[in-house]
């Protein structure tokens, strides 16, 4: 029998190659309905940045600050974090409840948090190109890690651990 | 869990990956095709990879910067440094594998599909799983990890539950009538 930590990284690879290509598939043939979530993405963007900025203007899915433009193109979404958590929430062994609580509260945050990311990378452009060709090639991966990572523990941790706890103090 | 262990960790895990990929994006990575090139060339040789698509894949090679950063970050790395340094060079192995896969599956579909919606839908699975694999390696090595750090027993918990269940069982085996 398989240790549950081996069962975790196959399943979780597993969702993650199927996820993945339904994702692709997804956003290549209904591109255009997901232009939305592009201009939403840059209008909160752009509206955190002029609550401390001013000169912020946003026109469709480009935000402009002090010369520097960004557009928020499908990587900039955050849905391919949001694939990336999804697939890690699934891959937990607990119940449905717990999965839904976890997706209906981690992919807002995810979502948040990438609104805040894209604000602070229009802020490091308009400072330095350089530094913000490393944020945004670089900071790619150590945000999957620490953002995804931070929300998927928060959700085991209030939400799945907590349930254990409670359910082992109810038996015992 | 031991709170001090924990911000440690983040800490440790903060700077190195600060530091770490500062150093990656300004000096190594230019370097890194031409290191790994004694083993890339015979590879792509024996599969039939004529170009190597870096415009597309080097942003994502990145992945093993976090992947260091992470075991360099792990409580016990000196203490348990023979540990320590199979799941580095051993978790690279793996890492540097699935990038010549990637550069493969990269080029086997660029030449089938040139950059058309058919490539992005087939590779995009590989770029996901390419680049969750420093998480998904260091959970795999480290399975007890996020119990020490964060107190959770996610693996263990099956465990725990048979734990509970033997022993449930024991007691009422030993209860006298």
């Amino acid at each position: 029998m398989l240790s549950p930590a081996v069962r975790f990284v196959l399943s979780f690879l597993t969702g993650l190659i199927v996820l993945g290509y339904l994702y692709a598939y997804l956003s290549v043939t209904y591109r255009e309905q997901l232009v939305w979530l592009l201009e939403l993405t840059a209008l909160l963007s752009g509206g955190l940045a002029s609550l401390f900025a001013d000169g912020v203007t946003q026109i469709g899915d480009t935000i402009t600050y002090q010369g520097f433009s960004v557009r928020v193109i499908d990587e900039c979404t955050g849905l391919f974090e949001m694939v990336i958590y999804l697939v890690a929430v699934g891959a937990v062994r607990t119940s449905i409840r717990n999965k839904v609580l976890g997706l209906l509260i981690g992919l807002p945050v995810i979502f948040g948090f990438n609104v805040v990311r894209i604000w602070l990378l229009l802020v490091a452009g308009a400072w330095s190109f350089e530094v913000f060709d490393f944020l945004h090639l670089y900071l790619w991966q150590a945000t999957l890690i620490l953002l995804i990572g931070s929300v998927w523990i928060s959700w085991l941790y209030l939400v799945v651990f907590r349930e254990k706890k409670r359910s082992l103090a109810v038996s015992g | 869990m031991k709170r001090k262990d924990l911000w440690l960790f983040l800490a440790r895990l903060l700077s190195l990956t600060s530091i770490l990929g500062y150093l990656w994006f300004f000096y190594w990575q230019v370097e890194y095709p031409f290191a790994i090139g004694f083993i890339a060339k015979p590879f792509f040789d024996l599969v039939g990879v004529k170009k190597w698509y870096m415009a597309l894949l080097l942003d994502h090679f990145t992945n093993l910067v976090p992947f260091v950063a992470l075991v360099l970050s792990t409580p016990g790395l000196f203490r348990r440094w023979r540990k320590s340094l199979a799941v580095l060079v051993g978790g690279l192995a793996i890492i540097l594998c699935f990038q010549l896969l990637l550069s493969w599956a990269v080029y086997e579909l660029i030449s089938r599909y040139a950059m058309s919606p058919m490539y992005i839908k087939l590779s995009l699975p590989l770029f996901f799983v390419n680049d969750a694999l420093p998480l998904v390696l260091w959970l795999a090595f480290y399975p007890k990890m996020p119990r020490q750090l964060f107190g959770l027993s996610i693996f263990a918990a099956d465990d725990d539950t048979r734990k509970v269940g033997k022993l449930r069982s024991r007691l009422k085996s030993t209860k006298p009538g």
